[in-house]
């Protein structure tokens, strides 16, 4: 019993301390898992071949976790940029997806270490441009374009009104709140036990650009889910904002938004892999 | 202290109240019985998920408790005992709950392909949790159970509030759901066919006598320690956990398998 | 909530028993288990009554206050003096430590491993004793379950994160592979157990007693990881993690390679044998 809780204490702790982003490393590593599961048999040999013979899951958050010592990563932007009104993609359109992509194009080109460092980049952050935390939204019918800030979606979490943020919501991993004792593998089993080709065909028609424009266009669904709820002032709140609170119901309407989108980003990234290395 | 912590813990997890088996154990009881669904009674089920399987949905009842819809569905997870039979308020018997539930719900989806997608899709949510609970052996609710307590040290805490999602995890805090599905279906076919005979109101029957068992063990000062408890009815648990999944693979394939 | 995180870490700096967490002795037993024979996975299986070893791997710390479980306390650690030579029980058993007292463990998985390989066990024993070979291997793949004698004073190191204390050791516990992977049972499989025919033989080449042995000089610079009262942030956290998740994730894997190689010896009559000293 003792050690029971002290595991749990040290899951707990090491949630506390560990620097999450986007999915959370359960969500990282889900997408992976969905994606390998749709790999070809050519394309996984060749894939795996290129990260030491491991997994692709292995790799899943190793960008997160490596990020501090290549500190020029930090700078490559994982935000996309969209119009609220015509999802138009504006600024630099995904600039280091592309990059990225083009690099794994020609991965037999590249030396060993910068083929492994061009996997890694896109196992990671594909998940991340799934996430709509990494979306900004904006609204250019005014004289100057104005961002949708994301801190605006702050929320109280239930009625005991523990503050939160939006970014938290997605980072600290909603997927893991709800389902704390599923690994990676039980959430591929759950979510992709017999995808039809119908909806595989679906997601995956199209290029990476019609797909993160498709994640904006979601993300505005899940705005939608916070101003549905009349906003409150908490009184001990040192911010003193006006903020919706958000209750077990609406996080099922989160994890229910999140479990699509690991599925989408899966198939996706699978498809991208299988062009790839698929011969 | 550790009461707190577990407390704790449960209010940071869990959305809903009551747990019954937590989420480990209900997605083991899905585990289990998807394994033994028959490929076209899977396939059926699966087209009316989105091809997501019923494991995802395992613990989904107890995670929309909260939701004003599923307000009717509140008193569903738990059954009365029969010797106590409860009246509502024109003083009539109320049949218990889930197995009530269980029982209304496989005559409707009789001819499952008349019914509308979404009902389909929610009773489906609604067996694979139910079907769990009723084989939990706190779930069986009866007037000398339900309120009482037991204390660990100088903490007190309800009985049913004790087993909720615990027992479990006290003993197989590592293993993922999937691998406890490994662990706990290795019966053989005859065995298997015999668990699964009779009627949801036999496995009720059968659940009040584990139940009463579940509580027999608490000492009659009702002071336990939840390590020595816990290993007395972890075999209660699985056994009854594993059951559940092959009664609900049957309950599945009789309504599916066409 | 405050409060509760305040709680856990002055938990965490207070907790000294150091082995790997249940979900790392899961995810070891998951790694053995693949690789057992067909032979084997079927004599353990009618042995464990139609379950795995995964589902015992605790079955040790579940008895951990059986009383007739009670001489297996001292079966924790293996210590070492300052040249890496092991320290026999008879000498350890007198030291003024409690941890280099504790350091059986090499004697308790001969002693186990003795009595499996000269047979005559009843079906209980014979099970027990496997289940004690499958805990300590594991455990002997945890560097803080290797006490350095010299290095006494580092089995105390802690760390600052945040201004809250937590003990290197604790760490070591689960937080090693942890810190880096939510694994569990299967997923460690899927990960880990992947080696090339030729990197098992190397694993498993040798006795037990020297695949013990062998460890030390890697498990005693794992002490070296640590300056003890360092201060981390965020960031500096993740760099030191970075450095500790390779050697944990690696130790499992073998510990889960080496477990499968003496039991398929031990109970497939086919399997290459395994020298226990």
């Amino acid at each position: 019993m003792k050690r029971l809780i002290l595991t749990l204490i040290a899951i707990l702790t090491i949630a506390n301390i560990t620097e999450c982003f986007a999915w959370g490393r359960d969500g990282h590593a889900t997408i992976a898992y969905i994606a390998e599961r749709h790999l070809t048999p050519k394309a996984k040999e060749n894939i795996e071949k290129c990260i030491d013979g491991r997994s692709i899951v292995y790799y899943a958050s190793w960008l997160d976790n490596h990020r501090a010592e290549h500190k020029s990563w930090g700078k490559l932007s994982h935000v996309c940029h969209y119009d609220i009104h015509s999802f138009e993609s504006i600024g630099k359109p995904h600039k280091y997806m592309k990059s990225t992509i083009n690099k794994l194009k020609k991965y037999r080109e590249l030396t060993d270490s910068a083929r492994k460092v061009t996997i890694y980049h896109f196992v990671h952050s594909f998940g991340d441009y799934h996430c709509p935390g990494h979306v900004a939204l904006y609204d250019r019918t005014g004289e100057k374009p104005k961002r949708i800030h994301t801190s605006s979606y702050d929320f109280y979490l239930n009625a005991k009104k523990s503050r939160w943020n939006y970014h938290k919501l997605w980072d600290a991993g909603i997927i893991q709140i709800l389902h704390p004792d599923w690994g990676y593998m039980d959430w591929a089993h759950a979510l992709d036990s017999s995808i039809s080709q119908e909806y595989i065909d679906k997601v995956t028609a199209g290029t990476w650009e019609d797909w993160l424009q498709d994640v904006a266009k979601t993300t505005h669904t899940v705005y939608n889910i916070f101003n549905r709820v009349p906003k409150i002032k908490n009184a001990e709140d040192a911010l003193d904002k006006d903020l919706s609170v958000v209750d077990g119901q609406m996080l099922n309407e989160f994890g229910e938004y999140a479990s699509e989108q690991l599925l989408n980003a899966g198939l996706r990234m699978a498809k991208i892999i299988n062009e790839i290395f698929g011969e | 202290m550790k009461k707190t912590i577990l407390s704790l813990l449960l209010a940071m997890f869990a959305t809903g109240t009551l747990w019954a088996w937590g989420g480990q154990g209900h997605s083991t009881v899905a585990y289990i019985a998807e394994k033994h669904l028959t490929p076209r009674a899977k396939a059926n089920i699966e087209s009316y998920l989105n091809g997501r399987s019923i494991v995802y949905y395992a613990a989904w009842m107890d995670f929309n408790r909260t939701d004003p819809p599923m307000d009717v569905t509140r008193d569903w997870h738990v059954d009365y005992w029969t010797d106590d039979m409860r009246t509502d308020a024109n003083g009539n018997p109320v049949p218990p709950y889930s197995v009530s539930q269980i029982k209304r719900i496989v005559s409707e989806m009789s001819d499952f392909r008349s019914l509308s997608d979404s009902l389909v899709n929610i009773n489906i949510k609604f067996l694979v949790h139910l079907v769990g609970d009723m084989h939990c052996p706190v779930h069986i609710d009866f007037p000398t159970s339900r309120p009482m307590k037991v204390k660990e040290g100088k903490n007190t805490i309800k009985v049913h509030k004790m087993w909720d999602g615990r027992v479990l995890d006290s003993k197989h805090n590592g293993l993922s759901p999937q691998q406890m599905a490994i662990e706990l279906d290795r019966y053989s076919a005859t065995e298997i066919a015999a668990f699964q005979s009779g009627t949801p109101d036999d496995w009720h029957i059968e659940s009040v006598e584990y139940s009463k068992r579940a509580i027999d063990m608490i000492p009659a000062n009702k002071q336990v320690s939840y390590e020595t408890y816990f290993n007395k009815v972890i075999d209660i648990a699985e056994n009854r956990i594993t059951l559940a999944g092959y009664r609900l693979a049957a309950i599945l394939n009789s309504i599916f398998d066409k | 909530m405050k409060k509760f995180i305040i709680i856990i870490a002055a938990l965490c700096c207070t907790y000294n028993a150091s082995a790997w967490s249940r979900h790392i002795h899961a995810g070891i037993a998951a790694i053995a288990h693949d690789n057992l024979t067909e032979e084997a996975k079927k004599n353990i299986t009618e042995l464990l009554d139609g379950k795995s070893i995964i589902y015992h791997a605790q079955f040790v710390y579940d008895n951990a206050d059986n009383e007739a479980y009670k001489h297996t306390k001292v079966w924790k650690n293996v210590a070492f003096t300052d040249k890496n030579k092991i320290l026999k029980a008879k000498k350890a058993a007198k030291h003024e430590n409690k941890d280099v007292r504790n350091a059986q463990a090499l004697e308790g998985l001969i002693s186990s491993l003795n009595a499996l390989q000269s047979g005559g066990l009843t079906k209980e024993q014979t099970r027990d004793n496997m289940l004690y070979v499958i805990t300590i291997l594991s455990d002997l793949h945890c560097p803080t379950h290797y006490v350095f004698t010299d290095l006494l004073e580092k089995r105390k190191s802690f760390y600052y994160f945040n201004d809250k204390k937590y003990s290197y050791l604790t760490y070591w516990e689960s937080n090693s592979v942890r810190g880096t992977f939510n694994w569990k049972t299967n997923e460690f499989v899927h990960q880990l157990s992947r080696k090339t025919p030729e990197q098992v033989a190397d694993i498993t080449n040798g006795s037990v007693t020297s695949w013990i042995i062998g460890n030390a000089p890697l498990y005693r610079s794992v002490y070296d990881l640590l300056n003890t009262g360092t201060r981390f942030d965020g960031q500096t956290l993740r760099l030191w993690q970075n450095k500790i998740y390779p050697i944990s994730t690696e130790q499992v894997a073998v510990a889960g390679y080496r477990i499968a190689a003496i039991l398929n010896s031990l109970f497939d009559s086919n399997a290459p044998q395994v020298k226990i000293k």
